[in-house]
């Protein structure tokens, strides 16, 4: 069996009186990009806060490579490798392309904390972003203030920031959300570069059935904040659970 | 090297350049080109605060975070200078310690109210240091037997920095220690100065501009924001509490009106705001400005009020006694004309 890189142990957060993620466990493997299913307010986007850290887990644990991050903060997971890519584009507005991701490369080899050198001068760092921005293929927008680009470049770029992290646990939210049906095959094949080229691991939150059919190597369902099914994409899919969820049915005996 | 000098932050507009450079002329040869002991007054005044303005910037326009305690680290600085001369032999050593003293105290605050207030939200940080200057302010006021209350301090700087000390002439101009004063004043801010664009042009500067965009996001590609705003708002104060000390080594007084007042503080934010958030040469131009106005515009509205006696009204407009009134105007028409500021307004244009 391959390492278990990313383990959620009875992973729980309440919202008001809602379980919003409840009692979830489940490990995810060295080079398996699992998609992460279910309809709107299933807590998929909650259960990667609870992952990456942005909303503290009022029950269960986060294990990452073995080790307890539960009670770590944002930027401690993410140095230690949990990388998060954001549902709504949340970037750096005012600042170019390449500085958006020249931070991320600044960050990964902690220089944040050098003063009196010019920042312009790290051309290792630079460069670093300059080969992100090539694979993306966003390399000619480079010098663009981030708020002037596209919808759709914006989502490259976030997907960019995540490459250039280079994490443990990659976690994309929607990643082709809101992109037109010429572009979001770009972000697509970025991911699928991305899972063979690493042996780490992948999270996906989708909704379109056909990329998780072609992407993923593992589905795993979530509603009502809970697991409801997981395992091989074909047999998930065909199953009752996917099926009724899909088609906005209530799922019973779950 | 020079542009290794400014860090490779060139202005970026060519009126810019010229402005700043005549700034910097005027400055270096203030004693030899405006004779007279106000105008040399002006002159150390604008080098100070131009050095304050800029560290204010550092926190308001590179991180995003607003503070009211501005002047209180400036007070710091200032009381340190002060009080080292007082309880010290007259000496450079008395400034030295006074000095160091100063910046040390100041950055300690400004990391203790860092650690309670900056990992909450910004608005808790501006009401935080609001609370604390206004108790330092008071607490100034009363403990007079050490600080001199609402009289302020005089004390003795060295003699090397006195009119008492004379060299002799030089284009006609006497050099005396008034003079050398100025200079220590001048190369210690445009030092500073030049050590704040390094460091706003630093990978940690440039982490902080992504804290201002986006607090949320750097967190998340893992720098730690707090530790970043604490460690901005300490340097921040540090710098405030140098520029005090240069200003008390000039003035050889001390008093709440001349360090910790709000006034200063607001005059502060003005000058941020209209030389232009987030731009080091916005510190520069906001500063000139603002001083200038501050110690001439009276001057010029007396003139002014003189050559048009005859008409009707005007005059009554030009009183010198509403000096502040037209600031008002000054300011509310630049930030409608020039809402990134003058520095903002002169890159934007092509």
């Amino acid at each position: 069996m391959t390492q278990i890189l990313l383990e959620t142990v009875d992973l729980s957060v309440r919202f008001g009186g809602h379980m919003a993620v409840d009692r979830v466990s489940c490990a995810f493997r060295a080079g398996e990009l699992t998609a992460i299913v279910g309809p709107n307010g299933a807590g998929k986007t909650t259960y990667f806060n609870l992952i990456s850290g942005q909303i503290p887990a009022a029950r269960g644990k986060v294990r990452l490579k073995g080790e307890d991050v539960t009670r770590l903060g944002v930027a401690e997971r993410c140095r230690r490798g949990l990388g998060r890519a954001f549902q709504l584009t949340n970037l750096f507005p005012a600042l170019s392309v390449l500085e958006n991701v020249r931070l991320v490369m600044q960050a990964r080899q902690r220089k944040g904390f050098s003063l009196f050198s010019m920042a312009s001068t790290h051309l290792d760092v630079t460069n670093a972003a300059l080969a992100v921005l090539e694979r993306v293929r966003l390399d000619g927008l480079r010098d663009q203030p981030v708020s002037e680009l596209s919808h759709g470049n914006q989502r490259k770029l976030e997907v960019a920031m995540l490459i250039a992290l280079d994490p443990v646990v990659f976690m994309f939210d929607e990643p082709t959300a809101g992109m037109s049906v010429d572009e979001a095959p770009v972000v697509l094949d970025l991911i699928a570069e991305l899972k063979r080229e690493t042996d780490r691991t992948i999270l996906l939150v989708e909704h379109k059935m056909d990329v998780i059919r072609t992407l993923a190597d593992r589905i795993i369902v979530l509603h009502n904040g809970a697991l409801a099914a997981d395992g091989e994409p074909a047999a998930v899919i065909a199953s009752d659970v996917v099926q009724e969820a899909y088609m906005g049915k209530e799922i019973e005996n779950v | 090297m020079l542009v290794n000098l400014i860090s490779g932050d060139r202005p970026r507009s060519a009126i810019l350049t010229v402005l700043l450079l005549g700034v910097l002329v005027c400055l270096a040869f203030a004693p030899f080109l405006f004779p007279g002991v106000r105008a040399l007054d002006t002159a150390a005044t604008i080098c100070v605060f131009i050095l304050l303005v800029a560290s204010y910037d550092l926190l308001l326009g590179y991180t995003g975070i607003v503070s009211f305690a501005h002047t209180m680290f400036f007070g710091f600085g200032a009381y340190g200078v002060a009080l080292a001369s007082i309880h010290m032999e007259r000496g450079w050593d008395a400034l030295f310690v006074g000095t160091l003293a100063g910046a040390l105290a100041a950055a300690v605050v400004a990391f203790v109210i860092g650690l309670f207030s900056l990992r909450v939200r910004a608005i808790f940080f501006a009401m935080i240091t609001l609370a604390v200057a206004s108790a330092v302010a008071v607490l100034v006021s009363q403990l007079f037997q050490l600080t001199g209350g609402e009289d302020g301090l005089t004390y003795q700087i060295p003699r090397e920095l006195t009119p008492a000390f004379r060299l002799g002439e030089v284009f006609g101009v006497r050099i005396n220690g008034r003079i050398l004063n100025y200079y220590l004043v001048f190369f210690t801010c445009l030092a500073l100065f030049l050590v704040l664009l390094r460091i706003v042009n630093s990978p940690f500067g440039s982490v902080l501009e992504a804290i201002r965009e986006n607090d949320f996001r750097a967190e998340a590609i893992g720098y730690r924001v707090v530790a970043y705003r604490t460690a901005a708002s300490c340097l921040s104060a540090a710098m405030a509490a140098l520029a005090g000390s240069l200003y008390a080594i000039w003035l050889r007084y001390v008093g709440p009106d001349t360090t910790l007042s709000f006034e200063i503080m607001l005059d502060v934010l003005l000058m941020v705001v209209i030389g232009g958030m987030g731009t080091m040469y916005g510190a520069v131009l906001g500063a000139v400005i603002f001083v200038l106005a501050q110690n001439y515009l009276q001057n010029l509205m007396g003139a002014g009020a003189g050559l048009t006696a005859d008409l009707p009204l005007i005059p009554q407009l030009l009183d010198p006694n509403r000096w502040l009134m037209w600031l008002g105007i000054l300011f509310i028409l630049s930030v409608y004309f020039f809402p990134t500021g003058i520095v903002g307004r002169l890159r934007s244009r092509k």
